[in-house]
């Protein structure tokens, strides 16, 4: 059996090695920037969003204002009428909410509503000192630019008012 | 060494020049990783000491089919990881 550890020369590193090591690693640097952002980021936004960049601050306001307004309105109301918020918009079908309508906001004995959006929860604050609209959504987690949502005009039906006025 | 083309390992990148003297056992060796090579036969060494074409290509494609795994597992995570917020009974 040879042995060739005995008679191969000690390889001597070269200036040149050195260069070359530098660029190999840049390689293998660039390959891992390239999964990154692509795994990470370009990726993902556009499994979750058909586009290379995720909605801003703004377009979720315009998002949550347009579907939750009338919800949080109505909650508004509810606890105007009431003196305590309700367990959920489906407390208020019928009086202050139509009926089934969408989406479905859940209180539950908390201070804030949220309502699921696709891959986000927007949540209404009630507390004054806190009121206010927030997002919990993929790429943004946090208050959205979007103004304070006033009661709705709506209470409760005369019927019912006259009904309690009997007693 | 029959040939005065620059010649690096194909697994450690080194300098085959440096093996010269390993001719006499019938066979040539690189000198720091032991790898096998034939002077006469372009496809066993490199011409530079960084990763072939081939190797370049295969690096990519295995580059975007981890890109495209990581991608729909950091979806699918961040899409489920905002539901902790929502208020449930359960």
């Amino acid at each position: 059996m040879l042995d060739y550890e005995t008679k191969l020369p000690r390889y001597q590193s070269t200036p040149e090695d050195r260069r070359w090591l530098l660029r190999r690693l840049f390689y293998y640097l660039g390959h891992v920037v390239v999964l990154g952002l692509i795994g990470y980021w370009a990726g993902p936004n556009l499994i979750m969003f058909h586009s290379l960049f995720s909605p801003t601050p703004a377009d979720y306001a315009a998002i949550a204002e347009g579907e939750c307004t009338t919800a949080i309105a109505a909650i508004k109301a509810y606890q105007r009428d009431n003196g305590s918020l309700p367990s959920g918009t489906w407390e208020l079908g019928g009086t202050y909410l139509p009926r089934n309508s969408d989406p479905t906001g859940n209180i539950l004995s908390t201070t804030s509503v949220t309502f699921g959006l696709g891959r986000a929860v927007v949540e209404y604050e009630f507390t004054p000192a806190r009121e206010g609209w927030f997002i919990h959504a993929p790429r943004y987690d946090g208050r959205l630019p979007a103004p304070i949502v006033p009661p709705s005009p709506t209470t409760r039906p005369a019927v019912t008012q006259g009904a309690n006025a009997n007693h | 060494m029959p040939t005065t083309n620059p010649m690096f390992c194909k697994r450690c990148y080194a300098d085959l020049k440096q093996s010269g003297d390993v001719g006499a056992l019938g066979c040539f060796f690189c000198v720091r990783c032991k790898r096998r090579f034939d002077p006469m036969d372009l496809r066993t060494y490199l011409s530079r000491p960084f990763p072939s074409r081939r190797k370049i290509i295969i690096h990519s494609i295995i580059t975007l089919i981890l890109a495209t795994i990581v991608s729909i597992v950091v979806a699918g995570w961040l899409s489920v990881a905002q539901m902790k917020y929502f208020h449930s009974t359960h």
